[in-house]
């Protein structure tokens, strides 16, 4: 008899064969955390109602293109291009605003119900979590696109339809809304609900734009818009390339960024996103070596992200992250600078990234003749403004509990305060007295900077702006030498066999 | 034969509070441990290190050997943890989710199967198999608790308050199967507010306060010997008037009312002395309480508890200044 038959007798035999069913299908070879997104997510309202709608509103749209304009007449061209319009506005609504919006959600949902312990507590780790999130999200968005394609196959009939370029800008809208879902469920890992709900802003903003300039784009043509990039040409592949690479770099950057905070301290994450940051600048050039303004853009924003993450990540961790550093030999020491997890080695590792910055900078003026000889300056604020909030936290807010929404509030501060400044400076016309506020306020010398650049301020704007870089960047190194301290003691305690107790006190630092 | 936990030195601070302040304690292979300790006493944080959940400022931790700093992964499949808070997913039924657990925990096809089948046949979840999870009564989401946490048949069960907020007859459902799991071998450790529940399940007690052991042993030795100050406990009930023995009992030295009930109530006689006992009732006699029973009880885990909480030195100490502390 079954122990539990002493306490409620006759269990169900529909369960049984439930479970058998359940237990032998197709979802047997997929990530649990997939099937287990999938089978939620198809099953919530918001994905229901989302797909219903579109199906709805683009069989009434075809309904009426056909009714009024019959197939192979001179006006069903014309219908035919608005019908390209409504599919793509009423897709761009479904997987680029409501599949993102859904991911905002996706770990915050488990935090908030401490549903995370349990999940972390399985074989499943930080990364696995995040990316079946992110996946069962995408998933759902390539269901809503499958289930345009009949509809295409209509619109086909109606004439006027640029097959190729209406491909390619549903491929490119795919690859947007994966991106965003990425950055969604990256950011749903961010318990501040400040943060999350700019996001969700950011998102709904592009609900008013995004439609618009896809539909813009096809109706009219859109010459070098992306999505009616013809790709005829090497250097439109290319752009086009760097550009699905941009999406999806900074897709998997969010969701790694995600993992990392909600990884236990045992789990290193760090090392591996920052290895595909740096293959992701390399590829970029490779990609783009022809085309300044657009490498420096694109460079510009990877950089960026690569540094925020690195100066805002937790710096706790256990001694087995170590382990995998100490088979490297005499190399551990120069690997660890730059790759162990958190901010104390993110500052070597943002130091890294301004220093390559300086050198593609350089090559641009000395090698291309492009740019200016002020642009090290420019660089130069541009990481003193991401160095600033960084400083602020080690220094004033160390008890704070989310390094990352520490320093995303200060960044934000910060970059108010200076635009304060620089509207006071150019409605009293005093900007270039301003320049002596840059070392405090570096995202005003980033504001001001055509004003300074063109003037005789210019000559005094590469110190200060080597100054200010220099300080904030000595003042976390400072406050960085109780950290790595404590990795050392780490290493030493590894060293040693058997291990002894860890004894490793990490409660500020966390 | 090492122990199933071992704790040496344990100690988890959060800023200036000790949480942990330095326990230590060892427990058996097949054993039923209590964990008990009033709210905030550092029962959820030690069990949460236990389970692998948190990290220790300082101090060791062994699982069936295994560091669970060191060796985090290997622990936890040999570690079942119960929290004491459990949230389930919504649009999931209750064998969708126990199916997720599984999968997740690497049990593939029939061997998920089997071992999906024993567990909820074991925790009776099979007739609320197809119900959605999130709708399910209290007692029902703990055996569905439970029923994960025994997915991965492990060796060490951590219960977090298993039993709060379940109706008797839960209780005793729940009851019955951890002491199923203790006849299978299972080492458990559970804590829980309803002391004289553990006193019949566990094999050995713990008391924490304030993040320190004050006692680790088993629960007759604790129910047995008087109190540490050696007082004793008397039942006694009136036949009227029973609101006077707490006046009375003011009035008298070495005596105290810890419980009253409805018709009198149990003192606390601050001497083992049968003497002064037998003076004692012939005080209430003469001062003309209606003394209708007067017997010595056995103290239980409520009052062995009470009388360690409320000892001097286990008062809470002062919060050390914020410390500087470099990160």
């Amino acid at each position: 008899m079954a122990p539990s038959a002493l306490i409620i007798p006759a269990p169900a035999p529909p369960a049984r064969a439930a479970s058998a069913a359940l237990l032998t299908d197709f979802s047997d070879r997929l990530s649990p955390i997939l099937v287990k997104e999938l089978r939620q997510g198809l099953r919530q309202p918001t994905f229901v109602i989302a797909f219903l709608c579109l199906q709805v509103l683009l069989c009434i749209v075809v309904v009426i293109s056909v009714v009024s304009a019959p197939v192979g007449s001179q006006e069903s061209l014309r219908v035919g291009e608005t019908v390209s319009g409504f599919f793509f506005v009423l897709l761009a609504i479904a997987i680029v605003i409501v599949q993102p919006l859904r991911g905002l959600g996706a770990l915050a949902i488990e935090i908030k119900a401490d549903t995370l312990d349990l999940l972390l507590l399985t074989r499943l780790n930080s990364w696995r979590i995040t990316f079946g999130k992110w996946l069962a999200l995408v998933s759902q968005s390539a269901l809503l696109v499958v289930a345009v394609f009949p509809y295409l196959i209509l619109r086909y009939y109606l004439g006027g339809m640029q097959l190729f370029a209406e491909l390619l800008a549903l491929f490119t809208m795919f690859i947007m809304s994966a991106s965003l879902t990425g950055i969604a469920v990256g950011f749903s890992a961010t318990t501040s609900l400040v943060i999350r709900g700019l996001v969700a802003l950011a998102l709904v903003f592009s609900l008013i734009t995004l439609p618009n300039i896809i539909r813009v784009s096809l109706m009219r043509g859109g010459r070098g818009s992306p999505f009616t990039i013809t790709l005829s040409t090497a250097s439109e592949i290319s752009m086009y390339a760097a550009m699905v690479l941009l999406m999806l770099f900074l897709g998997y950057y969010f969701l790694e960024m995600g993992a990392t905070q909600i990884s236990p301290p045992a789990e290193n994450r760090s090392t591996c996103k920052r290895l595909v940051g740096l293959a992701s600048l390399g590829l970029l050039v490779w990609l783009l070596p022809d085309k300044f303004p657009t490498l420096l853009i694109c460079w510009l924003l990877v950089v960026s992200l690569l540094t925020v993450d690195a100066l805002s990540e937790r710096a706790e961790f256990t001694a087995s992250v170590l382990r995998p550093f100490r088979r490297l030999g005499p190399l551990r020491y120069l690997a660890g600078l730059f790759l162990l997890p958190g901010w104390a080695s993110g500052l070597f590792f943002a130091g890294l990234l301004a220093g390559t910055t300086m050198a593609l900078c350089m090559t641009s003026i000395l090698t291309l003749a492009t740019g200016t000889d002020k642009m090290p300056a420019f660089w130069m604020l541009w990481f003193a403004t991401l160095l600033f909030p960084a400083a602020v936290v080690s220094w004033f807010m160390r008890k704070a509990k989310n390094l990352f929404t520490a320093y995303i509030i200060v960044l934000l501060a910060s970059l108010i305060v200076s635009l304060v400044f620089f509207v006071i400076g150019q409605t009293t016309h005093s900007v270039k007295e301003m320049i002596l506020l840059v070392p405090v306020c570096p995202a005003l010398g980033l504001m001001s900077y055509r004003e300074y650049s063109a003037t005789q301020q210019s000559e005094i704007l590469i110190p200060i702006a080597i100054m200010t870089c220099c300080a904030y960047w000595i003042a976390l190194f400072v406050r960085s030498s109780g950290h790595w301290a404590r990795i050392r003691a780490m290493d030493q305690t590894l060293a040693m066999k058997p291990p002894a107790a860890v004894v490793v006190d990490t409660t500020d630092v966390a | 034969m090492s122990a199933a936990i071992r704790v040496h030195n344990l100690h988890r601070h959060f800023g200036p509070l000790k949480a942990v302040d330095g326990i230590s304690f060892e427990i058996p292979p097949g054993s039923v441990c209590g964990f008990i300790g009033s709210n905030g006493a550092g029962k959820t944080t030690t069990m949460r290190i236990l389970a692998t959940l948190d990290q220790p400022s300082a101090g060791l931790v062994e699982i069936s050997g295994v560091d669970v700093v060191q060796e985090p992964w290997k622990v936890r499949h040999r570690v079942g943890w119960m929290p004491d808070h459990f949230n389930v997913y919504d649009h999931m039924s209750v064998l969708e989710f126990m199916d997720f657990h599984a999968r997740a925990l690497g049990f593939r096809g029939k061997e998920r199967q089997h071992r999906l089948q024993e567990v909820m046949e074991f925790t009776d979840l099979m007739p609320i198999a197809e119900r959605p999870a999130n709708k399910l009564s209290k007692g029902m989401t703990q055996r569905l608790c439970l029923g994960r946490a025994l997915v991965h048949d492990p060796d060490v069960l951590v219960l977090d308050e298993p039993a709060a907020g379940l109706d008797p007859k839960a209780r005793v459902e729940l009851k019955h199967l951890i002491r199923l799991l203790a006849a299978e071998g299972k080492t458990l450790l559970i804590s829980s507010h309803i002391l004289s529940e553990l006193g019949e399940m566990c094999d050995s007690l713990i008391f924490i306060n304030h993040g320190k052991i004050i006692h680790d042993g088993d629960a007759e030795s604790l129910m047995r010997h008087t109190d540490v100050t050696g007082g004793i406990y008397l039942n006694v009930q009136l036949a009227s008037n029973p609101e006077a023995l707490g006046a009375w009992c003011q009035m008298q030295p070495n005596v105290e009312l810890v419980e009253a009930s409805k018709q009198g109530g149990r003192l606390r006689l601050a001497a083992d002395d049968p003497a002064q006992a037998a003076a004692l009732l012939a005080r209430m006699v003469k001062d003309g309480l209606s003394v209708m029973e007067f017997h010595r009880e056995q103290r239980n885990l409520e009052d062995a508890f009470m009388a360690m909480v409320g000892r001097p030195d286990m008062q809470p100490p002062p919060l050390p200044q914020q410390p500087e502390t470099m990160d």
